[in-house]
């Protein structure tokens, strides 16, 4: 569960505004609207695809920043994602307590041996016997 | 209507954003599935506005700003008119 409807309870169907780009062909004065289409890809379908990804990626990493305050209501709404089927703006990430997690001195004490056997082993590849001497 | 690129002089394929609603869904592992997509601009409107609005139809061959004719024949229709009044007079 990524995001979370918090009227409907739904976590799966979401509606975002997102640009893309149409062709327009001109021929023989009339105009035809269509994908804009390039030897080797479909710059609308690329467009559709990245913007979304990007949307949903930011909404994703910066939960707080997405929310905006409304003051008539007093709750906060999401200014970018709406749920699909109620059609609220009330979408956040679900709220995940922290794991807990151990302090970085122990973890660091724990990963010495490990880390020596790195340093080493790129000790060793610097230091290669010279096979060949001009 | 005639749609041209003054840089290069392509008249035959323009690029123009639209702002669009995509209705998604979040798949199982973690991927998206787009279930639809739904223009929110009118198209008329977008090319009507061409030259006064930031967002314009450029060039497909060289990305310059598309100049946009809905009348071709004012010109001549203007030319006409005046060649009438100079016969009249």
């Amino acid at each position: 569960m990524k995001l979370l409807c918090l009227i409907c309870g739904n976590y799966m169907y979401f509606e975002t505004d997102i640009t893309t780009v149409k062709e327009i062909t001109t021929t023989g004065g009339l105009i035809s609207v269509d994908n804009a289409l390039f030897p080797d890809f479909d710059y609308t379908e690329d467009t559709i695809r990245d913007n979304l990804k990007d949307i949903v990626d930011y909404v994703l990493k910066q939960d707080d920043s997405s929310l905006a305050f409304d003051p008539e209501t007093e709750t906060y709404y999401n200014r970018h994602i709406s749920c699909a089927r109620c059609g609220s703006s009330k979408v956040a990430r679900p709220f995940r307590p922290k794991p807990r997690i151990i302090p970085l001195d122990r973890e660091l004490e724990e990963n010495r041996e490990e880390f020596n056997a790195l340093r080493k082993e790129r000790n060793d590849e610097n230091n290669l016997p010279q096979l060949w001497q001009p | 209507m005639k749609i041209t690129c003054p840089s290069c002089g392509n008249h035959k394929s323009f690029l123009i954003p639209l702002w669009v609603r995509c209705t998604f869904k979040f798949n199982e592992d973690g991927t998206l599935s787009i279930l639809h997509v739904r223009q929110l601009e009118s198209l008329e409107d977008k090319i009507v506005d061409q030259g006064k609005t930031s967002f314009a139809i450029t060039c497909k061959e060289c990305g310059g700003d598309a100049k946009v004719t809905l009348n071709e024949y004012e010109m001549l229709d203007q030319e006409k008119e005046q060649c009438a009044a100079l016969e009249a007079l």
